[in-house]
């Protein structure tokens, strides 16, 4: 499986559409002020509006236009998403590789200290260490990399100690190289497949954790998320007894459904899932 | 050392030590005090069942493994300016599905040895020559393809084509045929031999196949159990071997060494 194949596999229609929905997103991300003339946190207009042509969704309990926030939204996940996947990526791939390729004590260290990482319950000391630390987005980003590297680490580490004794290193070696050549040509180029379905993986988990903790009340104020809009619709008493669940609560959740959606079809697209 | 040697294998022995953490440690002796030498320009065939220490005699030899005890030392040879050297050594593998990188072209994977011993300032045509030499004509048609594309047979050739391109000195073949049908093995032995007398190139040939061995062979070492059990020219180990396993050998074979002999 080479990196031609991989591509290949994203052109049916599954990976396509996850794709497409992953570039809608993107593209609402950084076209959000364009999109919108008013500020997320901007809560000046009437609240509790009906839709209608300034607010396309209405305003919120406290005046902002749920529209924006949606759109500002989007940004909030996106930047989680791909933090927290890239920081487990390099973080996981580093320590992955550098404990399947040099083995002996290094590698069982590492492997007992992943282990360790990967018994600890994910989501309680989310709870914990997010309560404790300052509510800012990139305390949660920390945290989730934090939590998910030794995943990364596992599989990674796999890989390398079977390529590490594979005929095509032994015969690089024979033929004078290094270790370095070896670990660049030979291994991490193998690791591609599993690196971009890990980095997918991560991704939802980012996005599906940064809404949880947002709807606990655990997100950072400054960044408007789709859980914190979860949050206040839900905590608002009368949001079932009007129609304004329909343009407050429900846009909020089928965006962050889509979202997830979106990489779990490039995954299996990826993976070969038909 | 005298003059016709190439390599010299002094008493070498290896001890593998699997150190589990509940099992407590135990060791394999996959090689039992071996001495054998290879001499310049001859093909010398290894023979033993599968587990014998064939592919662990290699493999220190190629220097990927150090021995636990005993040494390996390699003559030096002249070049054609008659400056002394160490002697190139290179391989090729049993399994030509794991011994080729699957992320990289045909192209590549023969342009390897030399990119790694000369850098980017390589001849691209001793590649093509090589993939000429190999049999994989068109050059053109081989380059640029993957080796999940190519049959057993014309793996293997790419795994001998990148083993000759940087003109090594002596080469490794660790049962090349082995996993391929009988008839594109008999290819390959020819290929062999082919090379062996046009370059002169030293071939350490590594088989549980004694008829293939005797096809190709000038001297046969017999291993068992990590022992050489038996040493000598191909006519005296086929016609007058002292060792039973030997003999069994033989008899398993008998029918094909016969027609090939
Ligand atoms: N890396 C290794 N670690 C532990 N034991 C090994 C290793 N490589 C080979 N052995 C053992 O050494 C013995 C000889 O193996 P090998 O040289 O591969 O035999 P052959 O190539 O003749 O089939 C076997 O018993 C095998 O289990
Ligand atoms: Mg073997």
């Amino acid at each position: 499986m080479h990196e031609k194949k991989l591509l290949q596999r994203l052109q049916d229609p599954k990976g396509l559409i996850g794709l497409l929905i992953l570039f809608f997103f993107i593209m609402m991300a950084f076209l959000a002020p364009m999109l919108t003339p008013y500020s997320p946190s901007d809560a000046s207009s009437q609240p509790l509006l009906v839709p209608d042509g300034e607010h396309p969704l209405g305003t919120d309990d406290v005046g902002r236009d749920i529209f924006t926030n949606l759109l500002y939204g989007s940004r909030t996940s996106l930047i989680v998403a791909f933090s927290v996947s890239f920081g487990v990526l390099v973080i996981g791939t580093l320590a992955g590789v550098f404990s399947g390729y040099v083995g002996g004590n290094p590698d069982r260290i590492m492997m007992r200290s992943v282990d360790i990482f990967l018994m600890v319950p994910d989501l309680p000391l989310i709870l914990i260490l997010a309560a404790y630390l300052r509510p800012s987005i990139w305390n949660i980003v920390f945290i989730l990399t934090i939590m998910g590297w030794p995943v990364g680490a596992r599989i990674t580490r796999a890989q390398t100690r079977t390529l590490r004794v594979s005929g095509h290193v032994d015969f690089a070696r024979v033929s004078g190289a290094k270790d370095w050549y070896v670990i660049r040509k030979h291994i991490v180029p193998d690791l591609y497949p599993i690196m971009i379905t890990s980095f997918v993986m991560q991704s939802i988990r980012a996005i599906l954790s940064e809404s949880g903790l947002a709807f606990l009340g655990l997100g950072d104020p400054s960044y408007p998320s789709w859980g914190t809009m979860i949050k206040y619709a839900i905590g608002y008493p009368l949001v079932f007894f009007t129609d304004a669940w329909m343009w407050w609560l429900l846009p909020a959740g089928i965006c962050i459904t889509l979202l997830v959606l979106g990489f779990v079809f490039v995954g299996q697209a990826l993976e070969g899932d038909k | 050392m005298n003059g016709k040697e190439l390599v010299r294998i002094t008493d070498v022995t290896k001890v593998f030590k699997k150190t589990g953490f509940f099992r407590g440690s135990s060791s394999v002796l996959a090689l039992d005090n071996i001495s054998l030498s290879v001499k310049k320009g001859e093909i010398l065939g290894i023979i033993g069942e599968s587990g014998s220490g064939k592919t662990t005699l290699a493999k220190l030899i190629l220097g990927l493994l150090k021995p636990t005890s005993g040494s390996i030392s390699f003559a030096d040879v002249r070049n054609h300016e008659h400056e002394s050297r160490k002697p190139a050594v290179q391989v090729i593998f049993q399994d030509p599905y794991d011994s080729l990188s699957h992320m990289m072209t045909i192209g590549e994977i023969v342009a390897e040895p030399c990119f790694i011993k000369y850098g980017r300032s390589y001849v691209p045509e001793k590649v093509r020559q090589a993939l000429e030499s190999v049999g994989l004509i068109p050059v053109d048609e081989y380059l640029h393809k993957y080796p999940h594309t190519l049959s057993g047979g014309q793996r293997q050739r790419v795994a001998i084509a990148r083993a000759i391109v940087t003109q090594p000195d002596m080469i490794i073949a660790d049962e090349p045929i082995s996993m391929l049908d009988c008839s594109i093995g008999v290819d390959i032995l020819n290929l062999i031999l082919e090379m062996n007398e046009k370059s002169g190139i030293t071939f350490l040939f590594i088989t549980h196949d004694i008829a293939a061995a005797t096809y190709i062979c000038n001297n046969i070492a017999v291993m068992k159990a990590g022992k050489i059990v038996e040493y000598g020219p191909k006519k005296q180990i086929i016609s007058q071997c002292s060792h039973e396993y030997t003999d069994s050998l033989l008899a398993s074979a008998r029918g094909e060494v016969i027609k090939n002999y």
